[in-house]
């Protein structure tokens, strides 16, 4: 019921990234349309965007759930702060994987 | 080798077309079907060559020689400008970024310290955008642009959350408000650092056929 509940909380909380997931669904469209001209660049920046347009949601979800999900109904402010600083450094790590191959498309296959 | 065929004199310089004593065009004294050359094909950017009516002298260059030499000098000068804007760019963010994260470590501590992952992958790419300037200028200025651009924004937004949540006269109703305005901002400039970042993708890419 509580699980359900949250649905809503986490639809609104999505609503607000709309922006940069729009964003990133054009961009994935302007590079696949350069595919036939460079496919590994396109391939890694595809790879990159589609990592960054999944990171959103589910991490939206991940912080809507959290505290029920990983603490239970007991949990006092110190464990909230606890479970939401290594919930913001797997954030933080997991969007730097995703970065990762956008940013080595930006590099590779360029003439010397 | 060529020759003079009025005065005989004969010069060892091929580039030159007339005799310098008498201004008689020169002959090739040896040229015989057998002996001659296949036809030459220059590259595009090979300088043009001398006609009759521009008779190569070594101590006098022709006007297109000038001319060409000049372009190149500029356009190399120009190439050089502007990387040197690109890297100047490239270091003022690098520099205001680096200050603004170590700022947000000492004045909001874990706050901050949760972002390091990706302001070392940011800072480490934005000094690779600086190295790399000289052979891709606008990628590196785009990459260099988005980069900065989103580090200064997240410490802008991290201070203005914070100075929020510390102010006792809003209500719970306003800053509700407030919030999700900022949220929807902060998701605004991050669209603008993926298009940045997908434009510095696709620009100056040559087709595979015109790389290899």
């Amino acid at each position: 019921m509580e699980g359900g509940a949250k649905i809503p909380l986490w639809l609104s909380e999505l609503a607000q990234q709309l922006p940069s997931l729009i964003t990133i669904l054009v961009c994935m469209v302007l590079v696949i349309a350069r595919w036939k001209r460079h496919p590994t660049v396109s391939l890694l920046a595809v790879i990159g965007l589609f990592l960054l347009w999944l990171h959103g949601p589910v991490f939206t979800l991940i912080y809507a759930q959290g505290p029920s999900l990983f603490l239970g109904n007991n949990y006092n402010s110190e464990d909230i702060r606890k479970l939401f600083l290594v919930l913001g450094l797997i954030f933080n790590s997991t969007r730097a994987i995703a970065f990762a191959p956008l940013l080595a498309a930006i590099f590779i296959g360029r003439p010397r | 080798m060529k020759q003079c065929p009025k005065c005989k004199h004969e010069y060892d310089d091929d580039s030159l077309r007339f005799c310098l004593e008498d201004g008689t065009p020169l002959a090739r004294p040896d040229v015989s079907p057998k002996s001659a050359e296949p036809t030459a094909v220059l590259p595009r950017n090979e300088l043009p060559l001398t006609t009759i009516a521009q008779p190569a002298r070594p101590d006098v260059p022709l006007p297109a020689t000038v001319r060409a030499h000049k372009t190149t000098n500029e356009n190399s000068a120009a190439t050089s400008r502007s990387v040197g804007t690109v890297r100047i760019v490239i270091a003022v963010l690098f520099v205001i970024s680096l200050a603004l994260t170590m700022i947000g470590w000492v004045a909001w501590g874990y706050i901050t310290f949760r972002r390091t992952p990706l302001v070392l992958l940011f800072l480490g790419v934005m000094v690779l955008a600086f190295v790399r300037a000289p052979r891709h200028p606008r990628a590196s200025l785009l990459t260099g642009l988005a980069l900065g651009f989103d580090l200064i924004e997240s410490a802008i937004y991290i201070f203005i959350n914070r100075s929020l949540l510390q102010s006792t006269q809003t209500s719970d109703a306003q800053m509700q408000k407030l919030f999700t305005t900022l949220t929807v901002l902060d998701d605004f400039a991050l669209a603008a650092v993926f298009i940045l970042l997908t434009a510095a993708v696709l620009t100056g890419r040559k087709a595979i056929s015109q790389t290899a």
